[in-house]
Parts: C-alpha cells; structure tokens; sequence
C-alpha cells in the first residue's frame, strides 16, 4: 500500500536559471540532424514568422536541475527508472533568452499490473522567459518498485 | 527530403508519417550529451554503461525524443508542435540503425486551432520497439 510525504505535493523543490545562446541551440540542433534551417541559418529564420532562429522542441530538456528529488519516504519502491516524459510547448525559445526553471512534484500514485505494484512519480519542470512566458512545461515520470 | 504535409486540410486519419532512418554513433551521443548537459557514463562510456549492468552504452531518452520530434517537425514543415510525450520501453543501443514513425490518429479544432494528433515509435529494423510516443502539432488551413 502507497505512503508518502504528501505535503511534497505541488511544493518548489528547485529554482534554476540559464541563459541561452545562438551557438548552443545551432549545435543542438546539429547534433540531432535537424534540417529545418529555422533552427540553425540566422538569415532564412528571418524571412519567417519567428522573424529569427528559435530552439526545436526538445531543447527544453536541456536546462537542467541540479537537486535530486525530495525525500518523499514512500512507503516501498527500492528501485528506479525513467518511465517516460511529456512535453508541453507554449512559447518559443530564442537566443538571449533567460530561462528559469522551477521544479515541483505534480503528483504521486500507484498501479498494479501483473508484475506487482509501482510508484509514479510526476516531476514537473515549469520553464519561464525573462518576459514572465511559460515557453514549456516537462512532466518527467519516475518509476518505483521492489 | 521525404513526403512532406503542410496543410490541416491535407491530413487524413490512418495516414503514415515518412519515416527517419537513423544510426546515431557515440561520436553523435557524445555530441548530444554535452549540449543538452547529460554528461554521464552510461551515455558515453561502454565500459562505465556495462559496469552499470546494461550492454552497452545507451541513448538518452531525451535524444529518441528529439529524434521523433524532427520527424514530425520534417513531415510537417509548417507545423508547430504543441506537445509530445515518450515512454521508454527498452534502452537504445549505439550504432544500431533505427527507424521513427508515425500516424495520424485524430484531427480537431481546438482553442482555435487546428490539431493533428499523431501515434509515434523508435523501432530498430526488426520491429523491437524502444519507445512509444505521441505529438500534438497544430497546422494552418489553406486559404
């Protein structure tokens, strides 16, 4: 049976700052082989709405916190993994921004399938321009079990 | 470039993405991890990866993301994607081809836009499936 800490639920845990530069969001996209020139050609990105390069997608999974989760004394679950991530996009991320980002634990809860019983936990990364815009919201979910 | 789609008009439920082919080497992961700051060994280094009792060294989960994310952001060159979500099934291995695909399942209007949900997998070429996702992109109308 689940037990936890619960007054971690929807509590900053973590605050962290990044500045972005052209350089890195052209060399993440290089590294993926983007071929959008939106994401790596200063030129063609201003011919286009965006008026200028923006990030792709996932290179809001980049900025990183640095604190481990809180001790939320789950009641079992000695192993981890990752059970999978959701991205959500609402701004997009462009050369001189300041990203902050602010972690939470959004939700923790049980499943029972027939290998036993798991623990999600749902760490959400909410991600801020300097100009106070959500550019995206990271729902990671950690797995736990015996 | 493959088949591309630009239109909501276009899209029809059922249909299939043009698929990436891909075989990142650990000079690519490398590359990867150092820009997105996911340096660690298990990422890198075979030996540190098998240490940790995995085969080898593996690809990020945040990588296969990009991965499938570039597929739909090539099949739909207008497209801005609203949301995308993976689940890791099995650790990806380097220097293995793999293949990204997807379909259309739903098509909507939604806060006054036009949403194409789509289904998406990493496969090797044997049909192992490493990850399972889905994507939100919303595409213009034509005029």
């Amino acid at each position: 049976m689940l037990e936890y800490d619960e007054s971690w639920i929807g509590k900053e845990f973590d605050r962290y700052t990044y500045e972005v530069t052209r350089e890195e969001i052209v060399e993440f996209a290089t590294s993926l082989g983007e071929t959008n020139p939106l994401f790596t050609d200063e030129e063609y990105a201003r011919s286009t709405p965006y008026g200028g390069i923006i990030a792709p997608p996932t290179f809001c999974v980049s900025f990183r916190s640095h604190a481990n989760m809180p001790e939320l004394k789950l009641s079992y679950g000695k192993r981890g993994f990752d059970g999978g991530k959701e991205c959500r996009f609402y701004e997009p991320i462009r050369p001189g921004d300041t990203i902050t980002g602010v972690d939470r634990v959004a939700e923790v809860y049980e499943k029972t399938g027939r290998s036993g019983s798991m623990i999600f936990i749902v760490r959400e990364s909410e991600l801020t321009n300097q100009h106070g815009q959500t550019v995206a919201v990271v729902r990671q979910s950690l797995i736990r079990r015996d | 470039m493959g088949e591309q789609v630009e239109y909501f008009d276009e899209v029809e439920i059922g249909d299939e993405l043009e698929e990436l082919e891909i075989c990142p080497s650990t000079e690519d992961v490398v590359r990867y991890v150092n820009v997105a700051r996911m340096a660690s060994g298990r990422f890198t280094d075979h030996e540190y990866a098998r240490n940790e009792g995995l085969p080898g060294a593996i690809i990020p989960g945040n990588m296969s993301l990009g991965f499938l994310s570039r597929m739909v952001a090539e099949f739909f060159p207008l497209g801005t994607i609203k949301n995308l979500t993976a689940n890791f099934r099995a650790t990806v291995p380097h220097n293995t081809p793999l293949i990204c695909s997807g379909v259309v399942t739903e098509k909507a209007e939604e806060d006054g836009e036009n949403r194409v949900y789509c289904d998406l997998m990493l496969t090797n070429e044997d049909g192992d499936r490493y990850v399972q996702g889905t994507a939100q992109v919303a595409l213009p109308k034509r005029d």
